[in-house]
């Protein structure tokens, strides 16, 4: 990749400031997507707080604990593929960011498994059949459970496609070590979709 | 930035960073088994704003970067709690009302205040006997 800056940049710094800010000035719009998301949690649990108890208490905290492991492990990968391509250990680099992208795809398996059980309980986004002893009276809470966690999902799969294609940048030697911004921009984004998660995992299955 | 890549920061930060991560993880997991009443959620939102400190710190760099950077997360993050903030001040300031027929021990939600019991088919109504429509407002 050349390192020669765009033509409105005097020097290669003020052009990777400009895209480090613009990446996060994207994170933060990002971030006020689901702040929406989690002012309406607050104000609806508030209000309603047996159906979110009963709701978070039917939720499969098991599965849910166990993808906040896995997000939170591919997000250190995804942190140690930035420094050692920094360091130029490109064979450590790619091995992170694919163990990185594994764990993105374990992720959504167990996710798209839970949705399976919830569907098999009866508990659709805007209904719950009333026969389901636990979730009964809780279409809020499950309607915001799968706005939340849906949204979630489809920010993974799109931060899936962003290290696919870094990762083969990399591979390709189009990202090089003295480029390792380009690849740390790329991860932020993966570590937001992280931070989201730490959020919705307390919210929806803990307490 | 590239003063910043000349650094050559360290492998083992992202490790140990990731294992605290996990282990803060299992922490609030063994916390939602004990019965902390009211007291779990806000339990598991003060770690996980410490997940999420060491995430934005360490993994995003946060702390490195430049003013400008770190102002727009700043305004993210306070925009978040002013939004929240600010659609939580509606039911926590609302007395609680009542409703004919609720099913739960707890009084209704002030939300559910002038809309139609699904269950009954009935409106809402207040303590003089008058009906709320949804119009109120």
């Amino acid at each position: 990749m050349s390192t020669a800056p765009a033509r409105q940049f005097e020097s290669e710094m003020p052009q990777a400031h400009a895209a480090r800010l613009g990446m996060w000035i994207f994170l933060a719009s990002e971030l006020l997507l689901f702040a929406g998301v989690f002012a309406l949690y607050a104000a609806s649990r508030v209000s309603m707080p047996v159906e979110f108890r009963a709701g978070v208490a039917h939720a499969k905290k098991s599965l849910g604990s166990l993808n906040t492991v896995v997000l939170l492990s591919s997000s250190t990968l995804a942190a140690l593929a930035v420094r050692a391509l920094e360091q130029g250990r490109r064979r450590i680099c790619l091995w992170s960011l694919g163990g990185t992208l594994a764990l993105a795809a374990a992720f959504l398996a167990i996710k798209g498994f839970e949705y399976g059980l919830h569907f098999h309980e009866g508990i659709f986004p805007g209904h719950v059949r009333e026969s389901t002893g636990p979730a009964r009276g809780s279409t809020l809470f499950w309607t915001l459970y799968f706005v939340s966690t849906g949204l979630h999902a489809l920010h993974v799969i799109v931060g899936c496609v962003v290290l696919g294609i870094a990762t083969w940048a990399v591979a390709r030697e189009r990202i090089t070590a003295e480029r390792a911004d380009v690849l740390e921009n790329a991860t932020l984004y993966w570590h937001l979709v992280d931070l989201i998660w730490i959020f919705l995992w307390p919210l929806y299955y803990l307490a | 930035m590239s003063s910043r890549s000349a650094a050559r920061r360290s492998l083992m930060q992202p490790l140990l960073a990731g294992g605290v991560l996990i282990a803060l993880a299992l922490l609030s997991f063994g916390f939602s088994f004990v019965p902390l009443r009211d007291w779990g959620l806000p339990l598991a939102l003060i770690v996980a704003v410490v997940k999420a400190a060491i995430v934005a710190l360490v993994f995003m760099g946060l702390g490195r970067e430049s003013a400008s950077v770190q102002l727009t997360a700043l305004a993210a993050v306070l925009m978040l709690l002013l939004l929240a903030g600010l659609m939580l001040a509606d039911p926590l300031t609302r007395e609680p009302s009542p409703v004919h027929g609720a099913g739960t021990s707890e009084t209704r939600a002030p939300l559910a205040r002038g809309l139609p019991d699904s269950r009954h088919g009935k409106q809402s109504t207040r303590r003089d006997g008058a009906s709320i429509g949804r119009d109120r407002r």
